[in-house]
């Protein structure tokens, strides 16, 4: 068994790993990095507000007849554990939907490129054996 | 988002001394997002010095105010005379790429305006955004570089979560002056009035436009984007904050707070919106009637006083009837009926924007006016609608896409006002009193629950029309809906109070008297003339009753409702004149009066309907019908807003007309 050491605390969905996973699959209290933006008339917009490539966000309420989105915007240090600022931004699902993202386990921040390693190594190790990420 | 200055009343405040800039005067730039208290630094720093005048040049919607710091003018060493700072609270924006009618005002303002210094007001847990104005700000005068100084504000909401911001690290990285402050507890204010005087005293090139002082030219510059500064306010943000997370914010779980939980959550949001809506709406109308009471008799008692004066011995009888019976009664009943619910409305509203609460209000509704094709901001509009259709309309500056910004202007006449309310009440009171006769202490209860049935009625005919409009005339792609939902601060009340007075109350009011005086005269002759026998309006309504027939109503709520053009709160005491065929306004003194005199000319139930329906949907009060031309540049789109509610009260009226036949 091949078990390729990873931050503890990092869990990512490997489930569905070719698909690239859309903001608005997420559910309230679940956190992601942004991975890619559909470029558009509100991807300019969305980079304005905080949303862009790199950025943590966190879901937190989910409107009545589940829409729009509301999401925490994390700011943080690759680092350091915790946020030095956030701000909750609000989205139609229709919008986030245009926004790929990396689920994470919780709101520990890693960088974009761990992140991305991470998960080259996790499909490059399945291939060998199944391991159980914590 | 937030309803700024430039969104609510004066639309245009700008600085002239005797017409002509002054030369003297400096000029100082605020810029930053919204939501991060621009508004309040800028008030701690002008106070109540605000002016309004002339610029040469463009119409810009920002407040300008005469900034309290001193400086030495170098060049003016010899006559020792401080120049005027002059401070620009310029609409907040996310960024200066023109995506909406604030931002373009703002990038408007910074290249054609004088500007000497730029304050960009930042919130320390936002930095990384904060810093993306500051930086095209920097890129916009790039070639002939002006001082800036960012100001870091919030310091102690950033404490309270243990975030720490390092201003001379800040410094040092981005290379512009920082200055830490709380506007609310008033630290750093004096430091940044030092470094505003700092940078002005720097200041050596005469005060010129800079499209003016560059080669650029004057259409609109190639503004970089947030991507393009991102990694580099990340990497700068990161090396000067630091958290010293305490035990608390270790501790603590990442759950909204309580607030949020109930105002937004699935099931709760859309009832404490309607619960708090209807409950700003109750004291308005209940906290109104005293002080209407009490302006209506000081103004009367100032009326009679007035008729005694000797002087009216020595001019025409028909001056005095003009002035005092004309002029000055609808002055003072327009005054008296519509300052005290707008001077309780507004502040309210104001407080529910200082909190917090309106874009959660906009998030929770956003679901319904997506059906519509439409944005979830119109709910505010409409809100503000409820208070005073001209201030609604000026409101729709907050909506981003022009197409949708359409929709929210003319479908805003279709909410009753606050002129409106003491009249449906009446109505509804009269309605009630007829048909269950006696039934003491819910009468006030089922008055209640009526006049609600009426706004929910008038609601739903604006998604409709919203709804009708998305899909012929202002057809289009839903454009995006992102709104920032600030934490929930505490409000400044004092501030509140007098900005939402002087801003929002008295403009409104004072474009109000403006047109009510003269149509108080015009509706003095018109009393006073008479064909044949008959005073000329009621030879006029007998004249169209067959029209007024038609819809269920006698011709004289049609005169009325066509004179009180100028404010709805003449619709009665107009209709109570040509009933009594008197020639002048009067009071119709109290409900049991109003009644009687309805039912003397032949009033049912059914003409009470009719008449609250056509009330309600009629067409904008001429305060309303300027604001709409001013906000869409044509006369062809206010016709519309003139129609749009005219057809809607015409087809419901026929409508019932017809039902009433069956019942």
């Amino acid at each position: 068994m091949n078990i390729r050491p990873v931050i503890p605390s990092l869990a990512i969905d490997t489930s569905d790993s070719s698909i690239p996973r859309t903001l608005d699959e997420l559910l309230p209290g679940q956190c992601a990095r942004i991975t890619a933006i559909e470029p558009g008339e509100l991807a300019d917009r969305m980079c304005d507000l905080g949303f862009s490539v790199g950025t943590a966000v966190r879901c937190e309420m989910i409107g009545f007849l589940g829409d729009p989105m509301a999401f925490h915007v994390l700011h943080g240090h690759s680092d350091r554990e915790s946020c030095i600022g956030q701000s909750m931004i609000a989205l139609r699902k229709k919008d986030a939907q245009s926004i790929q993202m990396i689920q994470s386990k919780d709101s520990i921040l890693v960088s974009v490129k761990d992140a991305v390693a991470d998960l080259t190594a996790c499909r490059q190790s399945d291939t060998e054996s199944r391991a159980v990420w914590d | 988002m937030g309803l700024t200055l430039s969104s609510a009343g004066r639309s245009a405040t700008r600085f002239a001394k005797n017409g002509q800039i002054d030369h003297e005067a400096q000029l100082v730039a605020l810029a930053g997002n919204p939501n991060v208290g621009k508004s309040s630094i800028f008030n701690a720093l002008t106070g109540l010095h605000q002016h309004t005048g002339n610029w040469t040049g463009k119409t810009v919607g920002c407040a300008v105010g005469v900034c309290k710091c001193k400086c030495k003018h170098k060049a003016q060493a010899v006559t020792d005379r401080q120049p005027t700072i002059l401070l620009a609270d310029l609409p907040g924006c996310y960024s200066l790429r023109p995506h909406s009618a604030e931002e373009n005002e703002a990038l408007d303002f910074l290249r054609t305006q004088p500007i000497d210094a730029v304050v960009v007001v930042c919130d320390a847990l936002n930095l990384e955004r904060n810093l993306l104005l500051a930086y095209q700000i920097q890129h916009i005068f790039r070639e002939l570089p002006i001082p800036m100084i960012v100001c870091v504000n919030l310091i102690d909401e950033a404490r309270k979560q243990g975030v720490e911001i390092n201003p001379e690290k800040l410094s040092e990285m981005t290379g512009f002056t920082v200055v830490t402050t709380s506007a609310k507890s008033g630290i750093g204010l004096d430091c940044l009035r030092t470094e505003i005087a700092g940078a002005v005293d720097r200041v050596s090139v005469p005060n010129l436009p800079l499209c003016k002082r560059s080669e650029q030219p004057c259409d609109v510059p190639d503004i970089p984007s947030a991507a393009d500064f991102l990694s580099v306010t990340r990497q700068i943000v990161a090396e000067a904050t630091f958290n010293s997370p305490s035990e608390k914010n270790a501790k603590r779980k990442h759950r909204l707070p309580l607030a949020d939980r109930v105002c937004m959550g699935r099931y709760t949001a859309i009832p404490i919106a309607l619960v708090f809506l209807s409950l700003v709406f109750w004291l308005t109308i209940v906290g109104a009637n005293y002080p209407s009471a009490w302006l209506s008799s000081l103004f009367w008692r100032l009326g009679e006083w007035l008729a005694s004066r000797l002087i009216w011995s020595w001019v025409p009888w028909w001056v005095k009837g003009f002035l005092l019976d004309g002029v000055y009664r609808t002055l003072t009943w327009v005054v008296s009926v519509m300052l005290p619910p707008m001077a309780i409305f507004f502040p309210l509203y104001t407080l529910l924007e200082d909190v917090g609460f309106l874009p959660r209000i906009a998030f929770n509704f956003d679901r319904c006016f997506r059906a519509c094709n439409a944005c979830g901001k119109q709910s505010l509009t409409m809100c503000m609608g409820f208070g005073c259709n001209a201030a609604g309309v000026t409101a729709c500056r907050i909506i981003d896409s022009p197409r949708e910004r359409m929709i929210a202007v003319l479908t805003n006449s279709l909410v009753p006002c606050n002129g409106k309310f003491p009249t449906i009440l009446a109505m509804v009171t009269i309605l009630l009193a007829s048909t269950f006769a006696g039934k003491g202490a819910w009468a006030e209860v089922i008055s209640a629950l009526a006049v609600t049935a009426c706004i929910l009625v008038s609601v739903g005919i604006t998604f409709i029309v919203s709804k009708i409009l998305s899909v012929t005339l202002l057809k289009g792609q839903p454009g995006g809906f992102i709104l920032e939902l600030p934490p929930y601060r505490v409000p400044h009340v004092g501030q509140v109070l007098v900005r939402s007075m002087l801003d929002r109350t008295l403009y409104v009011l004072g474009r109000a008297v403006a047109v009510a005086a003269p149509a108080g005269g015009i509706l003095w002759i018109c009393g006073q003339m008479s064909v044949g026998d008959a005073n000329l309006l009621v030879w006029l309504s007998q004249l169209i009753h067959p029209i007024g027939e038609l819809l269920g109503v006698s011709g004289a709520v049609l005169m009325a409702l066509v004179l009180a053009a100028p404010a709805n709160e003449l619709v009665l005491p107009i209709l109570w004149m040509i009933y009594s065929a008197g020639g002048t306004l009067t009071d119709y003194g109290s409900i049991g009066a109003l009644s009687a005199q309805l039912t003397a000319h032949g009033w049912t139930w059914q003409s009470v309907v009719c008449f609250l329906i056509l009330f309600i949907f009629h067409a904008p009060c001429t305060t309303t019908l300027l604001t709409v031309k001013k906000e869409t540049g044509s006369w062809g789109w206010t016709g519309l807003a003139v129609m749009i509610p005219i057809a809607v009260g015409l087809l419901l009226c026929i409508i019932l007309k017809t039902v009433f036949v069956f019942i």
